[in-house]
């Protein structure tokens, strides 16, 4: 029994070992079997079928048969079918290794699995092509190429770097460590990119589907899809102490917003899935019809991106992304050391490329509240930008706004221009406050006492400078704010001032100064008019009333250093019909907007004194009114 | 089961080496995120005032705080090699809070009789958000905190072990605690109540008579303070004249001063929701479930009470939150929130050691229960040495800013009017020499014996007040037309200022002369 078992096992090992050095055998002596030539005509085909015909293999390249049925072709060079013909890219590898098919071989056929560039690199230089990039350039390609019996194998890209030539001069990179695949699974099933990429030392997963490839100049493009997925920062590479500190700086401000997004209950900004027809044309990219799709949040809408010069769109993407990196990093640098009317503000980075992106969805949830319907509009064009927004909700109130921004005539005024206008209706200030307040780190100790009422608002600005301190002086404008049914923390109103008409004390060695009594203040409507001028906001006139008390305040807030001078006067009635004014209570506001100081005047009990309006100093009205 | 496996006597030979380690930690703690100058966050005026007490005798206001007084006078005794307002805020904060946190620990760990539960109520008290903060400024609360805990923890020892030595001690905390605060007034039922439960054993006359002893022992803390207002050395007061007579120092430890608050809490439910909010972002999302948990255990154990002390250990610690209640609704301030320590700390240590007195009969989820509240104690510590790091020093530029406003001024010897926070700060450095002179600073509500005394009134007000001050002489010295006159600072002043010249109509204004 023992003795049957050993020798069955025996026959197994040896069996398996004999067939396994078969194997090996077979596959170390195929190299000599693998023909050169048909090898080069297939890499050929390949090579032509991905980047449209543009280029094929140079004629000096030696193709080496190796074990395990690869060719390898060793530093390869590709040039163009017919000399001299003008090129968008160059392309150069270590090498490129073809896997092929086994049971063909056999039967004395080549075909490719895939072709592996190993560490490729791509150059795009100046040209007509819209994106420059192989394979969908988007002109001139040979619908015979594209449009084989059998697909074409799988192209892939293993660390490859991307490159703008002629652009600047420079040589940085674009994209770098790229990892590639395009696919076709079959002739009549599109084409398939995955990619991840490193931009911006941020890993970035991209994944492209196109119905119809060919399509994708047309009018009408290409039914598609397309995700991007961002990968948390790498660190640093090296890099000088200052570069490493700028990186911080943006990630910070990277990490904050990303907070204040996820806060605000909006998905994390960091994978996006876009459907719809893509299309693309010289010095174009577009996507109608699209469907942005963010976690829970789905938009719908167009995309598309076109270059206005003769440089292709993707070295203009890539000056706009540089010029507004420096921009931010710029002004955040300043605005980091404290010192944020320095900050500098450019808008030349938006020459050269004209955005038009226009999404809107309904029943948007954003931090527990229901956006029935929300809109958003970016466009650039002729290096002037425009962002409307627009969110209207049963629950919480209407808002639209836009802002403008635009370089002057470089004639009368190079520098940057804005204008702003936003409209509020009934929203209710509760959670809005509540949201603003969600969206900041909580307090070390207690909750945050949070305004309550329903806003009204209107702002129209305009504004142009160099830098922030240039626009906050230079904005001129009005705010008209009204609010309704609501109340004011910090201290309680009434309470404070019937204790005046009582008889209390204060501003004296004895009684010290008035201290609020502690609660809210409830309100019927708080009125205010500002105007903005001269790098100021002049309180032209506040009002809030209430039952049994009634605020008059006029002044004037810097904008730069927030330093406040307002005068007011809080007045106490008998009753919340009567005209008898109780207490008549002036005080000012100083200090800055930071650190407010607000100080109680001398009390006036006036019991006979009939009721006129709250009384509003007029001394900080601007001259003439 | 039986008496026995619930008689937590046993004392734990480790305790008291364990509770040192504590006491270290946080006093390392505390003085690591220690606020990084004068002021806080919480009173800053307060906060400056204490601090100067760290290089100057000084009178602060009612009731006085003799025991803080007598630290002062500590503190400048030893002349530590450090910054007399870091040693000021080490000492009355840092130092009592730490102390605090290692009471927190005996107290939780003789109700439970689980260490890791003693571990987690300390952890949990010294992290939480007003603890840590006025652990680490110049506030009077965590001593306050310290005191009733160490009155709680002997009394605990009173009632787990009826020996009367232990009640006495607790009087004698207790009246000590008085030279800190006198809102310990309010602890005074739970004691009655203690006593009445066990009359038997302290309704005698020797036991008696010596609470009344340490009880006038302890109210020697304010002749303290009256030899302090006598001393020649004391070189401010805040608003009592110097020297008082008796009539105006009773009148000062009373507190009339704040009188019109005493009431106006109840006026609205302000103070209640000032109240749960401390409760609730002592630990955000943690602290009211733990809080509601142990209450409910609490009130759910009420059957088991006469077989175990240990409920009504847990029933004296929650006491005593619950009898600083009634002061937190009925003060109306509108900075109340600094007042809560005493209803938070014991609220907080009551609750956790009423969930450890739940699971002491259940070893598995006492198992459990206990490690998850120290590891989530821990992470809050980790997490609030980062937001207590981050605090910036308000005042850290404040001498360099009167250097450039005080010589402006239109007259000599400016009457420099302030808000109670700058004036503070600025008395730190004043009684240090370090402040421009001559000028004579005060606080807005303090500047009538100036007004009344000088012919003609000039000076400074920083920061602005929207001209309040003016109105305000002119309204004392109706003889008197004031004017605004501008001062100079630097672009994005931290504290706009405005000068002021105050003289009678007929006279011409020496700017005007100028002109």
């Amino acid at each position: 029994m023992t003795y049957r078992l050993t020798s069955l096992l025996r026959g197994a090992v040896l069996g398996l070992t004999a067939s396994g050095l078969v194997a090996v055998l077979v596959l170390l002596l195929l190299p000599p079997l693998i023909p050169g030539d048909p090898v080069r005509v297939r890499i050929n085909e390949q090579v032509h079928s991905w980047t449209g015909g543009a280029l094929e293999l140079g004629p000096e390249t030696q193709i080496a048969a190796q074990p395990f049925l690869r060719a390898e072709i060793a530093e390869p060079t590709f040039v163009p079918p017919a000399a001299g013909e003008e090129r968008d890219w160059r392309v150069s590898a270590d090498a490129i290794n073809a896997r092929l098919r086994f049971m063909p071989l056999l039967l004395g056929r080549v075909e490719i699995v895939d072709l592996r560039l190993l560490r490729p690199d791509i150059t795009l230089l100046d040209s007509a092509s819209p994106l420059g990039l192989p394979g969908i350039s988007g002109v001139d390609v040979p619908p015979a190429a594209m449009m084989q019996p059998t697909p074409p194998g799988d192209i892939v890209l293993i660390d490859g770097v991307v490159r703008l030539g002629n652009v600047d001069a420079g040589d940085d990179d674009l994209l770098s460590d790229i990892d590639l695949r395009l696919s076709r699974p079959s002739p009549s099933e599109g084409m398939v990119v995955n990619a991840a990429f490193v931009v911006d030392d941020r890993r970035v997963h991209v994944d492209l589907e196109m119905e119809t490839p060919l399509a994708l100049s047309s009018t009408d493009g290409t039914p598609g899809r397309l995700s991007v997925r961002l990968g948390p920062h790498l660190a640093s590479s090296g890099g000088d102490l200052a570069s490493q500190e700028d990186t911080q700086l943006l990630d910070d401000l990277g990490d904050r917003l990303h907070a204040a997004v996820i806060a605000l209950g909006l998905p994390a900004f960091d994978a996006i899935v876009v459907d719809g027809q893509f299309s693309l044309h010289p010095h174009a990219v577009a996507i109608n019809d699209a469907t942005v799709t963010v976690g829970d949040l789905t938009l719908d809408g167009q995309i598309s991106l076109s270059s206005s010069s003769t440089a292709p769109l993707a070295a203009q993407i890539q000056t706009l992304a540089e010029g507004a990196h420096t921009a931010i990093w710029a002004a955040a640098r300043e605005i980091r050391d404290g010192n944020w009317p320095e900050a500098p503000v450019s808008l030349s980075w938006l020459d050269g490329l004209d955005i038009d992106l226009s999404l809107s969805g309904e029943a948007i949830e954003i931090a527990a509240v229901t956006v029935d319907r929300a809109s958003l509009s970016f466009t650039v064009n002729d290096g002037a930008a425009r962002l409307d927004l627009a969110g209207r909700s049963e629950e919480f109130g209407n808002l639209e706004s836009a802002i403008i921004a635009q370089v002057g005539p470089t004639d009368m005024a190079p520098e940057p221009q804005f204008a702003f206008h936003g409209d509020m209706d009934d929203v209710s200030v509760g959670p809005l406050a509540q949201i603003i307040s969600d969206a900041t780190s909580p307090p070390l100790i207690g909750t945050r006492q949070l305004p309550r009422g329903t806003l009204s608002a209107e702002t129209r600005f305009t504004a142009s400078g160099d830098s922030l301190g240039q626009i906050v002086d230079a904005i001129i404008g009005s705010v008209s704010v009204t609010l309704e049914d609501g109340s004011l923390t910090g201290g309680d109103v009434v309470t404070t001032l019937q204790s005046l008409r009582d008889g209390r004390e204060f501003m004296t060695e004895e009684y010290g100064p008035l201290i609020p009594a502690a609660g809210r203040t409830p309100f019927d409507r708080i009125e205010t008019r500002v105007d903005l001028a001269d790098g100021a906001a002049r309180i032209l006139e506040s009002t809030i009333a209430g039952d049994l008390f009634e605020i008059g305040m006029a002044g004037i807030l810097v904008l730069q250093d927030g330093a406040m001078n307002v005068e007011g006067n809080a007045r106490l009635l008998a009753e919340a019909t009567s005209v008898e004014v109780e207490v008549d209570l002036p005080f000012g506001v100083g200090g800055t907007l930071r650190e407010p100081v607000v100080a109680a005047g001398v009390p006036r009990l006036e019991n006979e004194r009939p009721r006129e309006e709250a009384e509003i100093p007029t001394r900080f009205r601007p001259a003439g009114d | 089961m039986s008496n026995a496996a619930f008689f937590r006597v046993g004392s734990d030979a480790r305790s008291p080496s364990i509770a040192v380690g504590i006491l270290l930690f946080w006093m390392v703690y505390y003085g690591w995120c220690l606020f990084p100058g004068i002021g806080g966050m919480l009173n800053a005026g307060d906060s400056a005032k204490f601090q100067t007490l760290g290089h100057t005798s000084i009178l602060v206001h009612g009731p006085g705080y003799p025991f803080i007084l007598m630290l002062g006078s500590l503190v400048r005794s030893l002349a530590l090699p450090v910054e007399p307002w870091w040693a000021m805020t080490f000492a009355m904060a840092a130092v009592p809070g730490a102390i605090a946190n290692a009471l927190a620990f005996l107290i939780t760990r003789r109700l439970t009789g689980s260490v890791v539960f003693g571990l987690a109520s300390a952890t949990l008290l010294g992290s939480a958000g007003l603890m840590a903060v006025q652990s680490t400024e110049a506030e009077v609360y965590p001593l306050a905190l310290a005191f009733v805990f160490g009155i709680v923890f002997l009394m605990l020892r009173f009632i787990e072990t009826k020996r009367s030595g232990y009640f006495v001690a607790a009087c004698g905390l207790y009246a000590l605690s008085f030279g800190n605060h006198l809102m310990m007034v309010m602890l005074a039922p739970v004691g009655l109540w203690v006593m009445v439960a066990h009359a038997q054993i302290l309704l005698r006359p020797r036991i008696l008579g010596a609470i009344a002893l340490l009880l006038c022992l302890g109210a020697t803390q304010y002749l303290y303070l009256f030899w302090v207002t006598h001393q020649p050395t004391t070189a401010y007061s805040e608003y009592m004249p110097l020297p008082p007579t008796a009539g105006e120092v009773v009148n000062y430890i009373a507190g009339t001063y704040f009188g019109d608050l005493y009431g106006a809490g109840l006026a609205s439910t302000q103070t209640m929701e000032v109240l749960i909010g401390t409760f609730s972002y002592a630990h955000p999302g943690v602290s009211i479930p733990v809080m509601a948990v142990g209450l409910s255990l609490f009130v759910a154990g009420w059957r088991q009470r006469g077989r175990d002390w240990a409920w009504y250990g847990v029933a004296l610690v929650l006491g005593t939150g619950l009898a600083f209640t009634p002061f937190m609704l009925w003060y109306g301030a509108y900075d109340i929130r600094a007042f809560h320590l005493p209803v938070l700390g014991p609220l907080l240590v009551g609750t956790i050691s009423a969930i450890g007195w739940w699971a002491a009969k259940r070893p598995h989820p006492r198992l459990w229960v206990s490690g998850a509240l120290l590891i989530f104690g821990l992470v809050r510590t980790v997490q609030m040495a980062g937001d207590l790091t981050e605090r910036t020093a308000p005042f850290a530029d404040l001498v360099p800013v009167l250097e450039t406003v005080i010589p402006q001024s239109p007259v000599e010897d400016p009457l420099v009017s302030m808000t109670y926070f700058m004036r503070m700060a600025t008395l730190y450095h004043e009684l240090q020499g370090e402040t421009p002179m001559p000028a004579t600073y005060r606080v807005a509500w303090r500047i009538h014996d100036e007004v009344e005394r000088r012919e003609q009134v000039g000076g400074i007000v920083i920061p602005t007040d929207g001209e309040q001050a003016l109105r305000w002489i002119e309204h004392q010295r109706p003889d008197l037309h004031c004017e605004v006159v501008d001062i100079e600072q630097p672009e994005r002043a931290s504290w706009p200022a405005y000068g002021f010249l105050c003289s009678p109509p007929e006279t011409t204004s020496p700017i005007t002369q100028s002109e």
